[in-house]
């Protein structure tokens, strides 16, 4: 089974990406925070994390970084998942590491099949 | 500046004055010199007179004696003086008087002195001696012709006379007799009739033993030779003084020179009080010239002053006008100095004017870029508007100013060339503005964009996501989740219209539209609304959860004068914020008490708190901490300034304590209604339900 780590400051868009996802094929993990979704993505080793660029305590960004620099993370997937579009955010999404991107509003269908792409190729 | 003016107008005034004075002082130099000079013109000429006067009376006296010694000299004449009859010697003395009529008598004497003959015939004179006068006495002894002054007593009335004597020898050389005629004083003054005398002046001749023979004191047998003029005439010297005249009272101005054939001395006088005169009307018309003199600088001065004076008042009101612009503003020559800066422009830089004025602009302004690299003077606006005589302006908020302490003002600056009329440039005048509040309202504006954008997407997300779901798998969720998708749907839609709602109320806040309705209101029943409004129940809509709001409110608590549904709004907002920033096991509290004319209501909780520097913004517009407990929690920065406004609007008061970490008291404070009337809303409610 699939491991997923949803990190987003709202409660109401983790709800809904849970909602969107939980279909028991996944373990769902969430985190509020930039440092707390570090260390859970250390705890759980995700397949895959949705992250959203605007943290309280952190970027998105940086969080992404960090991952992608943690040799026990090769192996995780990083989907930016944010409000803004700009095309400077897309740039330094790839430029931090990031998979692929995912803009709000979204879809919960695209998700689905957005996350089930990734993790299909992972495997 | 008008400093400067009024400095320039009053050394002028002040070198005028100078001017007025040495004008005045030169003016009483050239009266006391005028005088002097008038005096010293006054002596040299009666000196002149004198001169001329001696030298004319010596000559007609000379000339006189030469030719009565001419006369006395023919060697017929010593037989009619040895051996002649009385006849035959008074036909000589009447035949003298017609070969020289110029002589008032003539008298004929013998060789022993004795009167032999006279014209005019006198009775009682002929046979008397004339030894007893010794100039005369001496003549016939020495044989040498002289001049003297006596009197001739036959000749009546008895008159002062100048004699002449001239001694007649035989062929052997002996004295024979003498001629003597007379002169009357009188007549000397005829003498020297060629001579001009000036004004009052009179001429006056002393003998050699100082007698006066004319004038006042002649005949009064008086010596002056103690007298200075007649003192020094006599010692061979000419000259003149001022000094007391013999005869008269007063001083005079004499000149004095001796006659040289006789040993007489002549003195020429002039009084005093001419000279005095003379000096007055000289006085009184270069004091008429000195006052019109003085009147015309004075007027000059007086249009000077007014021009200086209203020229300095132009100055300054020009310099008052620049002054008084908010805009900094510096005029600039076309080689880089600053010659002109107002005191905004002080304010701008914390430099005083002095620093500023007369120095280059790379040394007085210091212009960085934003990367803060200096900005030279070749590059700046000024030069750039001088070179191409145009208006050039600055865009954006790039160029800063550094102000002596150490902040950077961002500046906007325009620069317009200074054309002389010939379209000469002389310079530049730019006009710098602080933009630090522009730069601020636009990084707010964009801070709100941003910010609104995102708390609008954020509810339109769940929105459209939760929708989705429950349109797409409505059969896969189950009533559960398709409640809580539901739920989600509504706070969502809840949170968009609370959004939209404080954007309309800043608006209308911002454009003065928002109307109050005060009125007495009951806090009780109005804090009912806020905890069912907020719904703080720690699960939201399970009904047995305990609510984390907390009311106190003392009993006979007094209506308070406030729009109820604007009273409601803030104690939400409070209330909310109190339950956004706190942990959500922990409590809010919503107390009221009465202070005086107040009812005061206090939101407190055990939240994440203030620093200093956010208690002081907490109530502006759009402010935001930026700290990761506040981004944590969504808001646009615009709950608190909607609520002070509100306050403000019902003449109420608002304000915050609070310390970081350990949460935060936020206060309002209305006035009570007025105790007369019917009561408390409570006894209202009360009367009315007894009524129903």
């Amino acid at each position: 089974m699939s491991t997923l780590l949803i990190v987003d400051d709202e409660q109401g868009v983790r709800a809904l990406v849970r909602m969107t996802l939980d279909s028991g094929e996944y373990e769902i993990i969430e985190a509020q925070e930039g440092r707390e979704a570090v260390e859970l993505a250390r705890e759980h080793r995700p397949d895959l994390v949705l992250l959203d660029v605007m943290l309280p305590d952190m970027s998105g960004l940086e969080v992404c970084r960090a991952i992608k620099s943690d040799p026990d993370l090769c192996g995780t997937t990083v989907v930016m998942l944010t409000a803004r579009a700009q095309t400077s955010d897309v740039g330094d999404a790839e430029e931090a590491g990031a998979d692929g991107y995912f803009t709000k509003p979204f879809s919960p269908i695209a998700l689905t099949r957005k996350v089930h792409s990734v993790l299909k190729q992972q495997i | 500046m008008k400093d400067r003016w009024s400095t320039r107008s009053r050394l002028a005034v002040g070198a005028l004055a100078v001017l007025v004075a040495v004008v005045a002082v030169l003016g009483t130099w050239q009266v006391v010199a005028a005088r002097s000079s008038q005096r010293t013109e006054v002596e040299d000429g009666e000196l002149n007179a004198a001169h001329l006067a001696s030298s004319a009376l010596g000559s007609a006296l000379k000339s006189r004696l030469q030719l009565l010694s001419n006369l006395a000299a023919n060697a017929e004449l010593a037989p009619i003086f040895t051996k002649g009859t009385p006849a035959q010697l008074s036909k000589l003395a009447a035949t003298l008087h017609l070969v020289y009529p110029g002589f008032a008598s003539f008298d004929l004497i013998g060789a022993k002195g004795r009167l032999d003959a006279r014209w005019p015939q006198a009775a009682g004179v002929v046979g008397k001696s004339v030894l007893d006068q010794p100039s005369l006495a001496a003549a016939l002894r020495t044989g040498q012709p002289s001049v003297s002054q006596g009197v001739q007593q036959s000749v009546a009335p008895k008159e002062l006379v100048v004699l002449l004597a001239a001694p007649v020898r035989d062929k052997a050389g002996r004295v024979a007799g003498m001629i003597t005629a007379s002169l009357p004083s009188s007549s000397l003054g005829a003498l020297v009739g060629g001579v001009r005398l000036r004004d009052d002046a009179t001429l006056v001749v002393f003998d050699q033993d100082g007698h006066a023979l004319t004038g006042p004191a002649s005949g009064d047998k008086v010596t002056y030779s103690s007298v200075t003029a007649v003192g020094r005439a006599l010692g061979g010297r000419s000259g003149a003084l001022i000094g007391q005249a013999p005869g008269y009272g007063q001083d005079h101005v004499i000149g004095y020179a001796p006659v040289l054939s006789t040993g007489w001395v002549v003195l020429v006088e002039q009084p005093m009080s001419q000279l005095n005169a003379q000096a007055a009307a000289l006085t009184e018309r270069l004091g008429a010239i000195g006052v019109v003199v003085l009147l015309l600088a004075a007027g000059t001065v007086w249009f000077l002053g007014s021009l200086l004076g209203s020229l300095a008042r132009e100055r300054q009101r020009a310099g008052a006008l620049v002054a008084s612009v908010g805009e900094g503003v510096i005029a600039v020559g076309s080689d880089g100095t600053l010659q002109l800066a107002n005191p905004a422009m002080g304010q701008l830089t914390g430099l005083p004017l002095s620093s500023l004025v007369g120095r280059h602009w790379s040394d007085a302004l210091s212009l960085v870029d934003t990367d803060g690299s200096p900005q030279a003077w070749e590059e700046s606006i000024a030069a750039q508007a001088a070179r191409e005589q145009q208006v050039v302006a600055t865009t954006g908020y790039e160029l800063q100013l550094n102000h002596v302490d150490g902040r950077r003002v961002p500046v906007a600056m325009t620069a317009a060339p200074l054309l002389a009329d010939d379209g000469e440039v002389l310079g530049t005048v730019v006009v710098l503005r602080d933009v630090s509040r522009e730069r601020e309202v636009d990084q707010l504006k964009s801070s709100l964009v941003s910010t609104v954008s995102h708390e609008l997407r954020t509810p339109l997300t769940m929105v459209q996501g939760f929708a989705e779901l429950l349109v797409t798998r409505s059969g896969e969720l189950g009533p559960d989740r398709a409640r809580e998708a539901a739920g989600q749907i509504l706070s969502s839609a809840q949170r968009l219209g609370r959004l939209i709602d404080d954007l309309l109320s800043v608006s209308r806040i911002d454009s003065g539209k928002l109307r109050v309705d005060i009125g007495a209101v009951d806090l009780a029943e109005v804090l009912e609304e806020v905890v069912r409004v907020t719904d703080s129940r720690s699960a939201p809509g399970e009904a047995d959860a305990v609510p984390r709001l907390r009311v106190e409110i003392p009993s006979g608590l007094p209506t308070l004068m406030a729009d109820r549904d604007k009273l409601v709004q803030i104690l939400v907002n409070l209330v909310s914020n109190a339950l956004k920033y706190s942990p959500s096991d922990q409590p809010v509290w919503a107390r009221a008490v009465q202070r005086g004319d107040y009812v005061e209501i206090a939101v407190s909780d055990h939240g994440i708190g203030l620093s200093e520097t956010e208690r002081t913004k907490v109530f502006e517009k759009f402010n935001r901490a930026d700290r990761a407990e506040v981004r944590k929690v969504g808001g646009t920065g615009l709950g608190l300034y909607i609520t002070k406004s509100l306050v403000q609007m019902q003449h109420g008061r608002i304000w915050v304590e609070s310390e970081i970490g350990c949460g935060s008291s936020f206060f309002v404070a209305f006035p009570t209604a007025p105790a007369t009337g019917p009561g408390t809303a409570k006894d209202r409610n009360q009367q009315l339900e007894e009524v129903l």
